[in-house]
């Protein structure tokens, strides 16, 4: 994923250190919605 | 040394001729304070000069005498973005006095005039386009290649650094670096997609894999309809919910713009068919 950022540098900052976090129960509630999507339109398939 | 012209190519966005004319005025102690920021978004740089004159009486001798050779046809700033100056008694607009002229992206700065002000403090104040190659350059992103998986997270490391930020702190009283945008590609990994999937979409995947190698229309059928509702997942519509389980720390000083999703091909198990899933 890429992942755009802004960030705040001001007045005698010479640098900042930070963390990415991506909250995996959340990511995985939007992998389920597209899941149940795909369970819709695909409901009817036959597949063996 | 790349600090050296980096910081050459700062001060001569000013122009040819005013590095020089600054240098004079600060020998004279003329110059009390000079601060710069960088947008970096826009690529502009704004100076900020205070000018102390020193009383209107002993102006003639301080500093007129001595600048007179280069005092002779105002300063000229070219692409100028903004230009502003006041005295910072009897507000005075140094527009309206005539000592800064506009015309289009050019200024002059007629500073003979303006050591006839009888305000001892003024204000000097240009915003001007930058090198494109400048504000990166001042700049150094880092993100940890290696990201931390726990069962609930994905954590990555970022680090940002003004470089050379001592030589600037030390060339200007004031330095800052605004509106700064930029991107770091984190991937999840694959294993952690997977085991995210409701375990029926799990199954269904392993099942329309085998339904493949038999030549099953309704498996490639699924496969097809599997991967296209993955790749609208690149569309912006789903991007609040992605703005939501992505978060930065500390979020005083890091702002998530936007989040895309990139996609990656999984191989279905076995028969060497591609998936897409987000990564």
């Amino acid at each position: 994923m890429k992942i755009y950022l802004e960030y705040r540098l001001d007045g005698s900052e010479i640098a900042s250190k930070g963390k990415i976090i991506i909250d995996l129960e959340k990511f995985g509630k939007i992998l389920r919605k597209i899941s149940s999507t795909i369970e819709q339109e695909t409901g009817k398939l036959k597949i063996k | 040394m790349a600090e050296v012209a980096l910081a050459g190519s700062l001060i001569s966005a000013l122009g040819s001729s005013i590095p020089q004319f600054l240098k004079k005025l600060s020998d004279l102690n003329v110059t009390l304070r000079q601060g710069a920021t960088v947008f970096y978004k826009s690529c502009e740089i704004e100076f900020m000069f205070h000018f102390n004159l020193g009383p209107f009486e002993s102006r003639m001798d301080s500093i007129i005498r001595p600048l007179q050779k280069i005092l002779t046809k105002p300063l000229e700033f070219e692409h100028v973005v903004e230009i502003f100056g006041y005295t910072l008694t009897g507000d005075n607009d140094l527009k309206k006095l005539g000592i800064i002229q506009i015309e289009k992206n050019k200024a002059t700065v007629d500073f003979g005039k303006l050591l006839e002000l009888k305000s001892d403090l003024v204000v000097l104040g240009v915003r001007k386009k930058l090198n494109p190659m400048i504000p990166d350059a001042l700049l150094s992103k880092h993100i940890d290649k290696n990201p931390e998986h726990t069962d609930k997270e994905t954590i990555a490391d970022i680090e940002v650094a003004l470089d050379y930020g001592n030589l600037w702190y030390s060339d200007f009283d004031h330095f800052a670096v605004r509106d700064i945008e930029f991107s770091f590609n984190l991937e999840i990994n694959l294993e952690t997609i997977i085991e995210q999937m409701p375990p029926l979409q799990r199954k269904k995947i392993i099942a329309a894999g085998k339904a493949l190698s038999k030549g099953n229309r309704d498996a490639i059928s699924y496969v097809r309809i599997f991967s296209e509702n993955f790749l609208k997942f690149q569309h912006d519509k789903l991007s609040p919910d992605l703005l939501d389980c992505v978060s930065v720390e500390p979020d005083s000083h890091f702002k998530i713009k936007s989040i895309h999703p990139k996609m990656q091909t999984a191989e279905l198990a076995s028969v060497g068919t591609p998936i897409i899933l987000p990564g």
